[in-house]
This record gives C-alpha cells, structure tokens and sequence, in this order.
C-alpha cells in the first residue's frame, strides 16, 4: 500500500517536474527569439533615414481611444498629453462612461466643450449615449458622454466614431511616451500585414512623473511594485517578443495598443461583460482574419511606450491577478474550438495550447506539486534531492529567466540608468520565486475557483433559461 | 535522480548565471571604449571635413581620414552634412569620398551582401554620395526585398533622376503595401521634372487595375497639368477603386472639366465615389456644385452627408448658406449633419482637410 | 472653342481685335489687347501658353471670388503688363517665360522696369539654378519650375491676394 502510494508520488511529482523543464524552456525558447527580434528593431530604430520617414505624411492617421470612468483627478492631464503626442495625424476621444464624479465638468472646463449634434455613426450596440462634445480649443478631441456600461462598452462607442482607419485604445491612468505612436506604427513602415500591435507596458511606480510623463525611470523602493519589474520584463516584453516569431501574440495589451479600425467592426467590437476584454478581443480577431484567410500579423512593438501604476497592496494585487486568471480561463473555454485546431494555424497549435496548459493550468499543476513534494518529503517517499530538483526546475528556473530578462533589458534598452537599479532588479529577480510566486499561484487559483463555479452557474442559468 | 545530477544542474545554473553576469560588465566596458573610440574617430572626420569645405585643407587629405576611420562613422557624419549642404560645395566632398579606396570598396562589398543591415548602409552611401555610374548598384537596392533597404534606398532617386531608377521605383511602389507606398511616393514627387514623362508612360502602359489606382494617386499627387487629359480619361471606369482614386486625383486640378467630371461622380451608385466626389468639390472649391452638394446632404451614407458638409463649408459664405438653409429644412439626417458642420471651429474643419 | 468659364473681361478682350499690330507679331490665335484706359483691373493676370494650366488659374482665381485676364501669347501680354495695366493696380502675374522664347528674361525685365514691385511668379520649364536666382534677383516674387504642381500654385497666387487685400 505505502509501496503504492510512493510509486504514485514518485510518478506524479516527475511528471510535474517535467512539465515544469517543458513550460520553462518555452519560455526560455521566447527570450532566445526575442534577441533577433531586438537586433531587427534596434538596427531600424537608429537608421537616421528612417528617422525621417517616421515623421512624414506617408503614416496612416490614428484615432485615440479613451474609457474613463470616475478620473476627475487626472484626466485633464492625460487628454492633454495625448493630445499631445507626437505624431503627424491623430485625434483623441474621450469617452466618460457615466462617472459618478466631477470627470465630464474637468473636461468642459478644460477644454471648453461645446456640444454637437449626434450625427455620428453608431456601428455597434452599446448603452445609450447622451451627448457628443467637441472643444473650442483643441480641434482634435472628441468627447463622448454615455450611460455606464463597462471599459468594453465605452471602447466600442468610441470606435463608431473614430474617424480614422487606425484606433489606439489607451486606458485613462497609463502614461503613454510622446513618440509612443511613432514607434507602434513601426510595423506599417516595414510593409507589414498589421492587423493589430501591441505596445510594452512598463512599471510606472516609482518614477518621476511631469507633466503625464515618465521623465526618470526608477525601481520602486516598496517590495511589492518592486517584485513586478522583473515579471513585466519576463512575461511582458521578452517573452511577448518571443511570440513574434513564433506566430503571434495573444494578447495585445489593453493599456496601449493598436488596431485596425475594420477589422474591429467586422468582429463587432469589445465582449461586453468579459473581465478580460483585451484578451477575448484578440483571439476573435485571429480566428476571424484566418477564417476569413486574410493574411494579417499582430506583432509586438518593444520600444518602452506606455507606463502604468502597477497594484502596490496586497488587495489590489490580488484583485488584479485573479481577474486576470478568471478572464484567461473564461476566454479559453469561450473559443476552445482554436484548440488545437490546425485550421488556425500556429495560433490553433502553438499559442493557443502553450496558454491553455502552460498559463491556464500552471497554477494547479505548481499547487499540486507542492503538496505531493511536501508530502513526499514527509512520508519519506522522495529524497531530499528529488524535492531540491522540483524546487530547481519549477521555481529556480524561472528565477533564472527573470535575471536574463533583466540583463537583456540592461544590454538593450536600457530604460533604467542607475546601475544601482539593475542590481536591484537582480535582487527582486532573485526574491520573486521566494514567496511573490506563491502569492500569485494562490491568487490565480482564487481565479481559477471563480471562473469555474461562474461557467458552471452560467451554465445552470442557461438550462433554466430554455426552460423557464 | 541522483545527487550527482542535481549538482550538476545547480553548478550548471550558477554558472550560467556568473558566465552572464561577467558577460555583462566585460560588455560593458568594451561598449564603452567602442562609443568613446566611434566618439572621436566622428570629431576627427568631421573636422576635417569641414576644413577641405571651407579650403582650408586639400581634398586628399579627406582620402587620407577616411583611411582611418571606420565605415559607419564616415556614412553617418556624411549623411549629416548631406542634409546641410547642396550643390557645388556638396559635389566636391563627394568627388573626395569617391576617389578614395574606401568608397568603391565600401560600395561593392556592402550592395550585394547577404546581410540586410549592410545593404541598408550601401543605400545610405548611394543616397548622398551615388553618381551615375552606381546606377547598377542602386536599381537591385531599390528593388530590395527588406522594406527597411527600400526605403532608405529610394532617396537616391534625388541624385540619380535616371529614367530606368524612377521605372524600378515605381515598380516598386505599386507592389508595396500602403504606407509604404505612400512614403516612397512622397520621395518621387520631390524629382517631378523626371517623373512625370515616366508615369504618363507607366499609366498608358498599365494593365492591372491595382497598378493603375496606384499610378493614378501617384498622378494626383504630382498634379502636374501634363497629366491631366489622362485622368479625364478614367473618369466612367468600371472598377470602383478606379473611379475613388480619380475623384480624389482630381482635387489637384481645379478646372471646370474636373467640376463637371465630379458633379457626375456625386451621383455614382457607389458611396465611396460620392464621398470621395464631394470632397475634391471641396478641395477645389467649386462654387457651381453648390446645388449637387446640397442634394449630397440628404445622401443615404452618412460619409458622403460629412464630405458634402465639409466641402460647402469650404465654398465660404455661400455654402455656410445653404448649410444654413438645410439645418432649418425638413430631411432630419441632412439636417444633423449641417447642424454638425456648421457648429464645428475653423482649425475642426482643417482637420477633416488633410 | 475657347475654355469653358471665362471671366467677362477675359472674354472681351479675347475677341476683341482691334491691334492690327499684334496680328503681326503672334500667331493666329493670339489675344489682343484693345487699347482702352479705362479697362477695369484685374487681380490676376495669367501669361500661360498652356490652354489648360490657364484655364485652371482662371477657374481657381473666379472660385476665390477674383477677377483673372488671361493670355496666351506673349508680346501682347508684356505690352499690357509694361504700359496699360491701369495706374492704381497691382495684380498678381503669372509670367510663363518659355511663352517669350529666348526673350523671356528681358521681357520680364521690361516689364519690372516699367512697374518696379508688380508681384511676378514666374513660371518655367528650365529649372537651372542660375535661370531661377536671376529671376528673382530681377525682382520676380516666385519661380516655379515645369512640370509644376497646380495646388501650390494656386495656393501662392491666393496667398499673394489675400497679402494684398485693403
């Protein structure tokens, strides 16, 4: 019996160890391929002949998305800045998603709105809106008063009545880099088929801040926000660097990307009611253009573009990590018919099973493994190599490529000056599998336990629902 | 799993991450000296540069640096004065440049390399430095499959206004996608004197209908009067992106045939003609259109109801009239619209201009 | 046979030939100028071989709400310009100087001598740098170069009227 159970915790631990060498080294897989993909951004970025290109006429114009909902105390500061950016053609609408604070009045006092007439085209159904507004001073801007209706239902107002072929949705608090633009329509320059790009969200805490922009960038002192630097670079640059080379990104950042008006409209614009509304988009987007066999790319702009403040508690983290699991797991399961599925190519085959069982199902298999490894332990039926092995594999690993992603940084981009900040940024790679990683598996697992009990209810009311 | 094993992995890890580390400070420091060295050698070539200009120095001694110095600085620091200077003075740097060894070497080596990231450095060199007789060098540069090379490569066109160069990039430009067929555009407009025999003769020649949109927007842009009867000519087309792109060419030609050609597009059954029709009437402020504007007001497509605004705002008075007269009318879309344009800043309507 | 908008002075200059002079000196279809002082100013005059770039300036330049006298041959025009233009006015000149041959130049300089500060654009087929920087040292306003682009010409011409407005 006890022979039994040990063959089963010897089985079960190796099995997880090995997913563990499998997910790690894909991972490792998508920071190699990113080098090629900087040296190609790097070599064009400094070529002076480009430089010149990158300002001219030729760039598609782009209209700004902006979802605001209860931002009195910044909005006038962000409108303002995108407004400004720099870029040769582009317009931004604000939409204020029925705030219950001061957000409309900001903005009419600042930009001395006067309103217009409705006579704007309304491609996709959203909550009733009350009123259009445009400024006497900025011909640029467009503002949008609406009945609340969520993030992904002030999107799609907004993309009805973008005037230009391009839209860039931005969130209200991400403080996007005046040549942000300039840099994401990199892709449109070399020729490509761009469907959507997706731009580099970086940890804004910590930094000085003027005038809505990052002037200075710093690691955070607190050891929250600090932890997340490392774990943006791993998962959020490099690793979706990666991803260009292998067939596409999954996820274009809600925070700063960019899309193809049409094919925005064709798809009928953001899910409402999905947490994740970036994510969902996405992926209908790919199973749509290769349904449709339109040949299309969604590539990843690494230029350090937009920052944003990242949860620096407890709570707010644990709220944002767990939405996030939640949305992956719902999404997944809302299009399981990508899986898999070699009609859809590298994003059917690849992307879409690495998510599903190398992000999706990490948090389970990592608690699995650490109970039968305790256990294991315990009983006396692993050695304490074999514990010291799973530890290596499922955690030292990942350690080791958040240090490379943190020397990557400091090789290429070098966004963080000090060189005191790239010891600290070892330091805080070093620490992450040291309990942060925990915190996230739980989280996720809250997640995980959510999505599960809101698909099943959600099924339950369907049930009642064809019969009731 | 054996001890053995474990220590392996564990040695083979903390190595790794020593080797890295190592790597990374022995890097920097050699990036350091590398920038500090590129840092004088630019200083040197460019002072020197300066004083065989301003004849202080021989030409020869400019043969002399560049011996020295690394190829990339000498491309870039030309490429700097390239921008400052024209004509004659320019002309005696690049005689300079090219009797050196460095040049043809440079060139030969660079245009038909396997390596993308050096072709983009021959194109850079031809595009301030090329003669005619690079011409051989610049067509398969300009044909290049990296988007990056053919796009820095198009500025030679401004040295070298061959014919066969200015056929390449057209060629080109219709086959690529369109922002980059945009830019490369913009570059050729600037050589118009070459290019307009060049494209009269391409536009004849064209048979596939995307070529021939393309050359069209092309001919638009140039707005050269040469090309005119031609553009008439495409007016009635069968294919919708045809008779689009020639509603917009047209806006460059203010003529009463060009009223008359769009007043008849405003009708057309497809609403991407209407549209685009009723802005080029804006464009060249076509007074006698007024009445066909007015009736594109109450269009069934709401982008053709905006471009009809739009353009009698820009007939002045008159048409603020009739938006006037249509806001107190009876059609409620037409009537939105007019409120809409009417009430719109001066700087809101050059917006929708561009 | 002639464009399809005219303005009325254009018009009636245009077949009015009363210059058996002029019938010597241009070819046959020619415009002549009558010889009468009290002709109302124009504030555009177009010197343009080209019948359809003329007709273009006419049509930009009456669209604006402008008065345009056309030509399109060349002495007749620098006649007008050097001795009839009426006293008080300054019209915008469109001067094709290829129209004048060889004599270009000199007729420009003519008709600057006799109006110094008329503003002149000239336009031309030759682009030489040397062509263009005497022009303008000769007190031309503008030079553009054949095959030139309609819409910055008629955004000078229009820039140059609304300069000159009350």
């Amino acid at each position: 019996m006890i022979e039994l159970l040990s063959q089963f915790v010897i089985a079960a631990d190796r099995t997880i160890i090995w997913y563990f060498l499998a997910v790690n080294s894909f991972y490792a897989l998508l920071l190699f391929l990113s080098v090629p993909e900087i040296w190609k951004h790097w070599k064009i970025m400094r070529n002076e002949d480009l430089r010149s290109y990158v300002g001219s006429d030729a760039l598609p114009p782009i209209s700004i998305l902006i979802p605001a909902y209860d931002m009195e105390a910044s909005i006038t500061e962000s409108v303002a800045a995108q407004l400004a950016l720099e870029y040769p053609q582009h317009e931004v609408i604000v939409v204020n998603d029925g705030s219950s604070d001061g957000t409309m009045e900001r903005l009419k006092s600042a930009f001395d709105l006067y309103e217009v007439p409705p006579a704007f085209p309304r491609r996709i159904a959203t909550q009733p809106v009350r009123a259009y507004f445009r400024s006497r001073t900025r011909s640029a801007l467009l503002v949008i008063d609406k009945e609340r209706g969520g993030k992904a239902d002030a999107l799609n107002v907004a993309i009805s009545s973008a005037r230009y072929p391009i839209v860039v949705p931005v969130d209200a608090d991400t403080l996007v880099a005046r040549d942000a633009l300039l840099r994401l329509v990199r892709p449109f320059l070399l020729g490509e088929h761009v469907a959507a790009a997706g731009g580099t969200i970086r940890v804004a805490n910590g930094c000085r801040i003027v005038g809505g922009r990052v002037t200075d960038a710093k690691v955070p002192s607190r050891f929250l926000p600090a932890v997340q630097v490392p774990e943006y670079l791993r998962a959020f640059l490099f690793g979706r660097l990666g991803w260009n080379r292998l067939g596409g990104n999954l996820i274009v950042s809600g925070a700063f990307g960019l899309f193809q008006r049409h094919y925005l409209l064709a798809v009928n614009g953001y899910r409402v009611g999905n947490v994740v509304e970036d994510l969902d988009l996405v992926v209908r987007l790919h199973q749509y253009l290769r349904e449709q066999k339109i040949p299309y790319d969604i590539p990843f702009i690494p230029d350090p573009v937009a920052w944003t403040e990242v949860p620096s508690d407890l709570r707010t983290h644990g709220r944002q990590r767990e939405r996030w699991h939640r949305g992956l797991i719902v999404t997944m399961f809302t299009h399981r018919r990508l899986l898999l599925n070699p009609k859809y190519g590298r994003i059917g085959l690849i992307t879409m099973p690495f998510f599903f069982f190398g992000e999706m199902l990490a948090p389970v298999i990592e608690l699995a493994g650490y109970v039968l490894t305790l256990l294991g332990f315990v009983l006396g039926l692993l050695s304490p190599q074999f514990a010291l092995l799973f530890l290596l594999v499922a955690l030292g690993y990942q350690m080791f490529l958040s240090i490379w992603a943190v020397i990557l940084e400091e090789t290429t981009f070098h966004v963080y000056g000090r060189f005191r900040d790239f010891l600290r940024m070892l330091g805080y790679a070093i620490a992450e599998p040291f309990g942060y990683r925990q915190i996230t598996v739980y989280w996720r697992l809250r997640g995980f336990w959510n999505a599960l009990r809101g698909l099943t209810h959600w099924g339950e009311m369907r049930r009642t629902g064809f019969t009731g | 799993m054996s001890a053995t094993l474990l220590a392996f992995i564990a040695a083979g890890q903390l190595a790794f991450f020593v080797a890295i580390f190592l790597m990374l400070v022995v890097y920097r420091a050699i990036d350091g000296r590398r920038k500090r060295r590129r840092r004088h050698e630019t200083e040197r070539f460019s002072r020197i540069l300066m004083d065989v200009l301003e004849d202080r120095l021989p030409s020869e001694r400019l043969i002399r640096v560049i011996r020295r110095t690394g190829g990339t600085v000498i491309v870039s620091v030309l490429h700097q004065y390239a921008s400052q200077l024209r004509g004659a003075p320019w002309e005696r740097v690049v005689d300079g440049v090219r009797q050196s060894e460095w040049y043809d070497r440079f060139v030969r080596s660079h245009a038909r390399s396997r390596f993308w990231w050096k072709r983009l450095a021959a194109a850079r060199l031809l595009a301030i430095a090329g003669r005619e007789e690079d011409l051989p060098l610049a067509r398969p540069l300009i044909a290049d499959r990296h988007p990056a090379i053919k796009v820095a490569s198009i500025q030679i066109v401004r040295r070298l206004r061959d014919p066969s160069i200015l056929e390449t990039v057209l060629q080109e430009a219709i086959a690529a996608r369109p922002v980059v067929r945009r830019y490369l555009f913009d570059t050729v407009v600037s050589v118009r004197e070459a290019l307009v025999p060049v494209l009269a003769d391409r536009l004849d020649r064209a048979d596939a209908t995307e070529d021939r949109r393309a050359l069209i927007t092309l001919a638009g842009e140039l707005a050269a009067v040469e090309l005119f009867e031609r553009l008439l000519g495409y007016v009635g087309h069968d294919a919708l992106e045809i008779r689009v792109a020639v509603a917009r060419a047209l806006s460059g030609y203010p003529h009463p045939r060009t009223e008359a050609a769009l007043t008849g597009l405003l009708h057309d059954h497809e609403w991407q003609v209407r549209t685009q029709a009723a802005s080029s009437l804006g464009v060249i402020r076509a007074r006698n259109a007024q009445g066909a504007l007015q009736s594109a007001l109450r269009d069934s497509n709401w982008w053709v109801r905006l471009r009809a605004g739009i353009a009698l705002r820009q007939l002045g008075p008159a048409g603020s009239r009739v938006l006037t007269d249509v806001e107190a009318g009876v059609d409620r879309f037409a009537q939105e619209m007019a409120r809409y344009v009417l009430g719109l800043t001066d700087e809101a309507v050059a917006d929708y201009l561009t | 046979m002639g464009p399809d908008i005219q303005t009325p002075i254009a018009y009636a200059m245009r077949n009015d030939r009363t210059d058996n002079d002029s019938a010597h000196r241009e070819p046959a279809e020619g415009a002549a100028v009558p010889r009468r002082a009290s002709v109302p100013a124009a504030d555009v005059v177009i010197v343009e071989g080209e019948a359809a770039l003329a007709e273009m300036l006419e049509y930009s330049v009456s669209n604006a709400g402008h008065e345009a006298l056309s030509f399109r041959a060349g002495r007749s025009a620098i006649d007008y310009l050097a001795h009839e233009l009426p006293a008080g006015s300054s019209p915008v000149v469109l001067l094709d100087l290829d129209l004048l041959g060889s004599e270009g130049f000199l007729a420009l300089k003519e008709v600057l001598a006799a109006r110094p500060g008329l503003p002149v654009i000239v336009l031309s087929a030759q682009g030489a740098e040397r062509d263009q920087i005497r022009a303008l040292r000769a007190g031309a306003i503008d030079y553009l170069v054949k095959p030139l682009s309609i819409p910055i010409l008629v955004a000078k011409v229009e820039r140059l009227l609304a300069d000159r407005a009350p």
